[in-house]
């Protein structure tokens, strides 16, 4: 990231800043308000450690060249779990503001399930279980673009596994639970897709500001440029199956949660949700060129980005009836996003203190 | 007496045949061929660079008539011929028409791919004059062999078997057909 981009880091502060002061007075003003909006940021943010993990671990299992590249943007990615994990706090402190099933009176029938005490319970697990994933992801006995070492790729498997299902359940907890009646089986895999895409997108956005591979080194841009485009395509057809599934199978249960999000002042959050997390970026990524030049592949990662924001607003935010200041979205969005640019960055700058060899507890000659 | 077709040579590893190759290319050569037992990487890229849009843009093209023709299927039948009232859903319901559109755009696509790859290398052809070479006979086997074709404007017999004996051919022949 030297040499590059240097104007990022102050302007990533002074928004930063700004964030914060927007939501003191909002919160203030509006406590209530300023939980949804701040749960609306944490689950958009979340998106970039969860994909760097994810990455990570799935290279240990199929390896590829292309790590070279990614290695040192996914390590500082990942070095932004604890705060991206602990950043719910702010939201959940007064649980019954944002979800129903919360009051006391509420009398569901998956109470056994959705409840103050077990909410908080996985809340935990999930922030303790992704750290240590993120300290494997980060620590564990790896050389340069290889994967780990034999030895320890049980770790990698298992963690995908837990990292799948984990990821599945917050995405229940925290955003399928607003509609306390309404169940969809594909959101579990719709939200951890949309996760990867936003946190990809980062990352190869900050792959095609580093600047040209040195001459006769392989560019691994156009690699990763792949594999989002593979990712954005999972996200769109699972996104379009839960669709179908609930269009045809015509449910007064089900349609509302579609009508509620269509019928709100977010609604053109579907189209930019659409429109720039897949149709645009299939199309450009689709032809070869486009994915070999930086600048189409940072516009393009700055296109998904936005799509991801959108997306989240759209989940979250019409499911409640009182209004929201907007300036108040702007500002949660920039507090928490201020915080997690400016750790991303200081990763970039500072890699060695990011790199297994820094830290005494894994040492490559154990594999 | 039958006409010259080429000068075939055969070679032992696929390094060989690419350097012979990028060699022949240098030299100024363009009518030449490579045979080999299995795709050797590069060597396609090096007898015929440039790129190749015949293809992609063929199936693209078949995929956009392919979705329109697949949706105007189901439009015409479901909202125009016989409209019917499926439990209140609009006429033109498209999300479920999506999959039938997908399904119809990849068996055009992929049918126009077949056909155009076919076209694009000129099959089915059922003789070529290579295959009366002896030395041809391994190039499905375990040899890797080029030909250098007489309708090359720089074609010299013997200029190309000094060439092949620098490159270290294992075995030269005219090929005459």
């Amino acid at each position: 990231m030297r040499g590059r981009a240097t104007w990022l880091a102050p302007s990533a502060g002074a928004l930063w800043a700004l964030g914060i002061v927007g939501c003191v007075v909002g919160g203030l003003i509006d406590p209530a308000a300023f939980q949804r909006v701040w749960l609306c940021s944490f689950v958009f943010w979340l998106g970039l450690p969860l994909a760097g993990v994810t990455l990570v671990l799935v290279h240990d299992l199929s390896g590829g060249d292309w790590m070279e590249t990614a290695r040192p943007i996914l390590d500082a990615a990942i070095a932004t779990m604890p705060v991206a994990s602990l950043a719910g706090i702010p939201s959940f402190v007064g649980l019954s503001s944002l979800y129903v099933w919360a009051h006391p009176d509420a009398n569901l029938v998956n109470a056994f399930y959705l409840n103050v005490t077990g909410f908080f319970v996985r809340y935990a697990a999930y922030v303790i279980v992704w750290n240590l994933l993120a300290a494997f992801a980060l620590w564990g006995p790896r050389q340069g673009k290889l994967p780990i070492a034999p030895a320890f790729s049980w770790i990698s498997g298992i963690g995908l596994v837990v990292l799948a299902f984990s990821a599945a359940f917050a995405s229940i907890d925290w955003i399928l639970s607003l509609e306390s009646t309404f169940w969809s089986s594909a959101f579990t895999y719709l939200q951890p897709a949309s996760w990867f895409n936003t946190g990809m997108a980062i990352v190869l956005f900050a792959a095609a500001l580093y600047g040209s591979p040195a001459p006769g080194r392989r560019d691994h841009m156009a690699d990763l440029a792949r594999i989002l485009l593979a990712t954005t395509i999972f996200w769109a057809y699972i996104e379009f199956i839960q669709l179908l599934v609930i269009w045809e199978e015509n449910l007064k249960t089900e349609i509302p949660w579609y009508l509620t999000r269509l019928q709100s002042d977010w609604h053109f959050a579907a189209y930019v949700s659409a429109g720039f997390g897949f149709f645009v970026p299939f199309f450009v990524l689709l032809w070869t060129p486009s994915k070999r030049s930086r600048r189409v592949v940072a516009t393009i990662c700055g296109l998904i980005v936005i799509s991801r924001v959108a997306d989240v607003w759209l989940l979250i935010m019409p499911e409640f009836k009182q209004g929201t200041p907007f300036g108040l979205n702007i500002a949660a969005l920039l507090a928490l996003g201020g915080a997690m640019v400016l750790l991303f960055l200081l990763g970039l700058r500072y890699p060695h203190r990011l790199a297994p060899t820094a830290v005494m507890v894994w040492r490559a000659d154990h594999g | 007496m039958k006409s010259l077709f080429g000068i075939i040579a055969t070679f032992d590893t696929p390094d060989a045949v690419r350097d012979a190759a990028r060699q022949l290319r240098q030299s100024g050569f363009r009518a030449f061929e490579a045979y080999t037992p299995y795709p050797v990487e590069g060597l396609a890229e090096i007898i015929h660079p440039g790129p190749k849009r015949f293809l992609p843009l063929l199936m693209f093209g078949a995929a956009i008539v392919g979705a329109a023709w697949g949706y105007w299927i189901q439009y015409w039948g479901e909202a125009f011929n016989y409209p019917l009232n499926v439990g209140g859903r609009p006429f033109n319901s498209w999300p479920a028409f999506v999959v039938g559109t997908f399904e119809f755009m990849l068996l055009v696509a992929v049918a126009a791919g077949f056909v155009g790859m076919l076209a694009a290398s000129r099959l089915p052809k059922l003789y070529h004059p290579i295959f009366e070479a002896d030395a041809f006979e391994r190039a499905s086997r375990d040899r890797f062999v080029i030909c250098v074709e007489s309708t090359d404007p720089r074609f010299d017999a013997d200029l190309i078997r000094r060439e092949f004996a620098l490159l270290g051919a294992e075995r030269i022949e005219e090929v005459r057909a």
